[in-house]
């Protein structure tokens, strides 16, 4: 089994000297990967409902200062030698779906090779408003954008030509390390609104996936689960969580 | 973890909400302490 760290890095946590002290503490402790959180603007009010908590509030401070997780994974690449590095997740509905491959690709290269792509739709549209890009359709647009990624990370002369997004023939270089690709991990919302997966892909994840679990793709199917943890500040506006799921906060 | 092993599980993932360096190898520490 392995097991992994889903981290919220608020506050002090978002320095240098936190990450540097933070991969390798996780590596003395075997633990098999971290997965940052993303979330580019925070409010101070939601309409949204945070899906995961009991009363449907976002369960961090909205001055708390996110790292965008690519960023704060690309430093952990460089203190650690085998720690997976994972988003936990990518909101890629409301991202560019070229950029985003780039950073993958780019981050799986300078750590050798240990990305895992978790990818969602979000919760909150209050930020999706934020960016302009619309809330509607953001599981098909997922569906799309997915295949962009796909599409630049395994084809020598990328395209795509879809309902919500068109890319012409072009070339991205370097490639993801890993082949075909970095794993996708499917975040739980997104499995509801998202085709997301090829057939294939799909196969063994999803009637028989256990409750909480998460799709994975590239490779063989692969579930993850965020279970209860006691390990949280002892600060009220950071509360424990618990039954959290891929994709959270 | 033993019951999500037993359902097919291979990736446990657990939360840590961290805001200073003294939060740090405490919670790690609780983390494995329920995975060990």
């Amino acid at each position: 089994m392995k097991i992994g760290v889903q981290a919220v890095l608020v506050y002090d946590a978002v320095k240098p000297e936190f990450l540097d002290d933070l991969g390798p503490a996780l590596e003395e402790r075997n633990f098999e990967s971290v997965w940052l959180v993303e979330h580019v603007v925070l409010f101070d009010q939601y309409k949204s409902k945070y899906p995961y908590g009991p009363d449907g509030t976002l369960p961090i401070p909205s001055d708390c200062g996110l790292l965008d997780p690519f960023v704060g994974l690309t430093y952990l690449a460089g203190r650690t030698t085998d720690l997976r590095l994972g988003t936990g997740i990518c909101i890629l509905g409301q991202r560019n779906p070229v950029y985003t491959a780039k950073y993958v690709a780019d981050l799986d290269v300078l750590s050798r090779g240990r990305v895992e792509f978790g990818i969602g739709v979000g919760w909150a549209r209050e930020e999706y408003e934020a960016l302009q890009v619309p809330w509607e359709k953001r599981g098909k647009r997922v569906d799309d954008y997915l295949q962009v990624t796909k599409a630049l990370w395994t084809q020598e002369l990328s395209s795509h030509h879809g309902a919500a997004y068109d890319l012409p023939e072009c070339r991205m270089y370097p490639k993801p390390v890993q082949k075909p690709h970095p794993a996708v991990h499917v975040g739980e919302i997104a499995t509801r609104l998202c085709d997301a997966l090829s057939i294939t892909e799909r196969a063994g994840s999803a009637s028989s996936r256990p409750s909480g679990s998460s799709r994975s793709s590239a490779g063989s199917t692969r579930c993850s689960l965020n279970v209860a943890a006691t390990a949280t500040t002892s600060r009220s506006a950071c509360p424990r969580r618990s039954s959290q799921r891929i994709g959270t906060p | 973890v033993k019951r999500y092993s037993d359902l097919g599980v291979d990736r446990v993932i657990l939360p840590l909400v961290a805001m200073k360096r003294e939060d740090l190898e405490p919670g790690l520490d609780a983390l494995r302490a329920i995975t060990d």
